[in-house]
């Protein structure tokens, strides 16, 4: 009779233990400390993208958002150069040298014609990437011959060179990576993650030590 | 003529050094070797272990009055050392095929020198290997080599430097007035001594708030790394505890928030190594509150159920592990249904989690039997009653939920069953012999305790208790299936303790930062200013001029230039306010 008595005991302990720690963990705490999956990541991860979309304007914006997920606020802001990709380095660097060909431009107008009005063009892009400028560019008779075709073909070489010699890491990219593998005839799952892709190269190697 | 005999090498038969030199070694071999190394190194160390004697010692003279003993070998280390010996092995087994050269290494030499800090006879060795282990471990968090992986090695080092160097300042003032003997460690209660050396070992014990370390660090290592961290530094610390803690009524309290601190965390977390990572804290929570009981009996059950632990928790992060390599995922949400792809493993995960939640037959159901015997004869009902629940918080956590969404329950979405890779036999073999351990020492307890250093023997198994727990399990269930779709994880992050230096010090640094920048910048102005006046009024000192009356105002932050300048300089922050409160509450 006791030990019924202390079962259905601790049944009930149980039963008012596991209501409780559900209703603290799963409804009310929960409500109070979840954050976003990212949320120690968000504010670098955004700023990343945003650099690397800045695409040729030396800033980039921080946006402060309300509770809705709204844009409330964008604050312009410099770019960090040493964290953006080479590609996003170049197209910087060019929209630069149209500032600077813009400014001299302002300079020589304003001298030349001696006319202060002439507003100066802040924004590079506006200089060269009009659409009316860029169809004439691709309209006008005089384009610079370039071998389209024989760049193809060198970067091409180059990326099977690479793949060829180069020792698969985790600092080449997934599309490297695949074409390593590819190479050297191993088969890659669809899905596969860059880890994955390296552990199966890895292993072919160890075999292949073996 | 002198020549070795068979006490000298029993003498120097320190398996934490067999598992160091022997993790030096297999960095430096072939791949083939290594695979070899990885048993044989743990297996040699196991063998060592029961070559000492009661009596062995390994001493070494570094000066005229200062002999480091490498060696104090007793019942309570005796039971750890096989403890960690076993899950050595298991894990060489478990990583044959996935560990890299460096991380297989470095998992050794990490293994061997939380053996030493057990065997330690003295405060110098004890330090030595204290600081080893928290080097190599922070190498094995970082061993995935990916941007989060070095983040949070980089935390967990600046953690564990400030909690070495908390012991390390309260061994040296223990030292100074005790000399270099561990044997008066148990009278220095209240001295500021006492105080360093535990906030040095809380933090390897994971005690709130100085815990958060944990959940951020093991799941960023490698499925075989997270394997070996959630074996060696917690339960080293809990052995510490023993030693230097025993007995202490506080103690019993603070365990018994810990583990339900540590379960209600659990139940909440989505990602399966994060949330196993809470649950260590949980039941370090049970460990803590056995050692503040004290005597015979709370020693022998905090000592046992750190051993179950690793047992058990080793089978379920190798489980994790097996999941995290089939699938490439680590999130509940996006798991389900994997008991048919992986049914082995599946099997042996939910006999671990059983054993976790203290289901008679299984090893977590001894050590807990003797955790509630101690609670029971030292008169606490309501720390007891608090375990208790922290028990159903495990039984909700890992042997309900993760079971249920991960393996065994329903899968809504077909890609969640789906796997990319094929798990290694290697790895199924260490699940299989986790699992066989964790059932025999549920069906042979006597042998179990009988290994305890005090040989306490209590029966578990009899009707009253068994059928306690079939009615906890019962009683913990029902709620579960019926908050089921409340129970079910979103893929989101709980924010803890750690908020404080990832966030709110790396905010204020960069506000900070700012500050600084908008002074600087309105003095930038006012020169210019000046200079301008100058030039109207004094004529046109060009060369000297010209650069301030251009210079713009140059917007500066951490923010913008980079991002780790904040996070060092928050880091560094957090460690020197706590060193300074500390240093404040040692003075007081």
């Amino acid at each position: 009779m006791i030990i019924i008595e202390e079962t259905l005991k601790y049944l009930g302990i149980a039963f008012v233990c596991s209501a409780a720690l559900i209703v603290m963990s799963k409804i009310i705490l929960q409500h109070l400390i979840r954050r976003p999956a990212d949320f120690y990541d968000a504010d670098e991860l955004r700023q990343e993208e945003l650099m690397l979309n800045a695409g040729g304007i030396s800033i980039t914006a921080e946006h402060t958002t309300g509770p809705d997920g709204v844009i409330t606020d964008t604050q312009l802001i410099p770019w960090a150069e040493n964290e953006i990709s080479e590609t996003s380095r170049r197209r910087v660097e060019a929209a630069k040298r149209r500032r600077l060909v813009a400014s001299r431009l302002h300079h020589r107008l304003v001298n030349e014609l001696g006319d202060n009005e002439i507003p100066m063009v802040e924004n590079p892009a506006e200089i060269v990437e009009t659409p009316a400028e860029v169809e004439a560019v691709h309209e006008s008779p005089i384009k610079p011959e370039i071998d389209t075709e024989s760049i193809r073909k060198q970067l091409e070489q180059a990326f099977d060179d690479k793949i060829k010699t180069v020792k698969p890491s985790m600092k080449l990219r997934k599309s490297e990576l695949k074409a390593i593998a590819e190479y050297r005839g191993i088969e890659i799952p669809e899905k596969a993650t860059k880890q994955i892709i390296l552990d199966l190269i890895n292993s072919r190697e160890d075999s292949k030590e073996e | 003529m002198t020549g070795i005999t068979l006490e000298m090498i029993k003498g120097i038969l320190h398996p934490g050094l067999v598992m160091m030199v022997g993790g030096i070694i297999t960095m430096l071999l072939p791949r083939s070797w290594r695979k070899f190394m990885g048993i044989l190194v743990p297996v040699l160390a196991t063998a060592s272990l029961f070559f000492m004697s009661e009596n062995g010692s390994l001493k070494y003279s570094i000066g005229p009055n200062i002999n480091m003993e490498f060696i104090k070998f007793d019942g309570l280390s005796f039971a750890f050392m096989l403890a960690f010996c076993i899950i050595g092995v298991l894990n060489g087994i478990y990583g044959q095929e996935v560990q890299h050269r460096y991380e297989a290494g470095m998992s050794m030499i990490y293994a061997g020198s939380v053996m030493g800090v057990v065997l330690a006879g003295d405060c110098l060795s004890l330090i030595i290997f204290w600081e080893i282990s928290a080097f190599a471990s922070t190498y094995v968090v970082y061993a995935k080599h990916d941007r989060l992986s070095a983040r949070a090695s980089f935390r967990y080092l600046l953690v564990h430097s400030f909690g070495g160097n908390m012991l390390l300042v309260g061994l040296l003032v223990y030292i100074f007035h005790y000399g270099n003997d561990l044997v008066h460690l148990g009278d220095i209660y209240g001295t500021p001594a006492f105080w360093l050396i535990a906030i040095g070992v809380s933090v390897n014990a994971a005690i709130p708030p100085l815990h958060a370390w944990l959940p951020d660090a093991y799941p960023e290592s490698t499925v075989t790394g997270t394997v070996y961290l959630s074996s060696y530094t917690t339960k080293a610390a809990i052995y510490l505890m023993i030693r230097l803690f025993a007995g202490h009524e506080a103690l019993v309290w603070i365990g018994a928030i810990v583990a339900i601190y540590g379960a209600c965390m659990a139940i909440m977390e989505n990602g399966i190594r994060r949330l196993l990572a809470y649950h260590i804290i949980s039941q370090l929570g049970m460990m803590i509150a056995a050692v503040g009981v004290g005597g015979a009996i709370g020693t022998d059950a905090a000592t046992a159920h750190a051993i179950t632990n690793i047992m058990f928790k080793g089978v379920l992060m190798m489980g994790t592990g097996a999941v995290i390599y089939a699938t490439g995922r680590d999130k509940i949400t996006e798991l389900g249904g994997l008991a048919k792809k992986m049914p082995v493993e599946s099997i042996c995960f939910l006999i671990s989690s059983l054993a976790i939640a203290g289901l008679p037959g299984l090893s977590g159901f001894v050590s807990k039997a003797l955790i509630m015997d101690a609670m029971a004869e030292g008169g606490y009902t309501i720390p007891g009653l608090m375990l208790t629940a922290a028990g159903v918080g495990t039984l909700l956590s890992i042997t309900l939920k993760m079971n249920y969404y991960i393996f065994f329950g329903p899968c809504e979405n077909p890609d969640d069953s789906k796997t990319e890779r094929k798990i290694p036999w290697t790895m199924t073999l260490a699940m299989i012999i986790g699992t066989a351990i964790t059932v025999f020492i549920g069906v042979r307890p006597a042998y179990f305790y009988s290994l305890m250093p005090h040989a306490t023997i209590v029966e578990p198994y009899h009707l009253g208790h068994v059928l306690e727990y079939i009615a906890i399990f019962i009683g913990g269930a029902i709620p579960f299936f019926l908050y089921l779709k409340k129970m079910k994880p979103h893929d989101e992050i709980t924010v803890d303790f750690d908020w404080f230096y990832r966030k709110f010090l790396n905010k204020l640094v960069i506000g900070l930062s700012k500050l600084t920048v908008m002074f600087f910048g309105w003095c930038d102005k006012h020169v210019g200013g000046f200079a301008h006046y100058l030039r109207i009024h004094f004529g046109d000192p060009y060369l000297w001029t010209e650069r301030s009356t251009n210079a713009r105002i140059r917007k500066f932050s951490f923010e913008n230039e980079n991002r780790l300048v904040g996070d060092i300089v928050s880091m560094i922050i957090f460690v020197f306010i706590l060193m300074l409160v500390v240093s404040a509450l040692v003075i007081q």
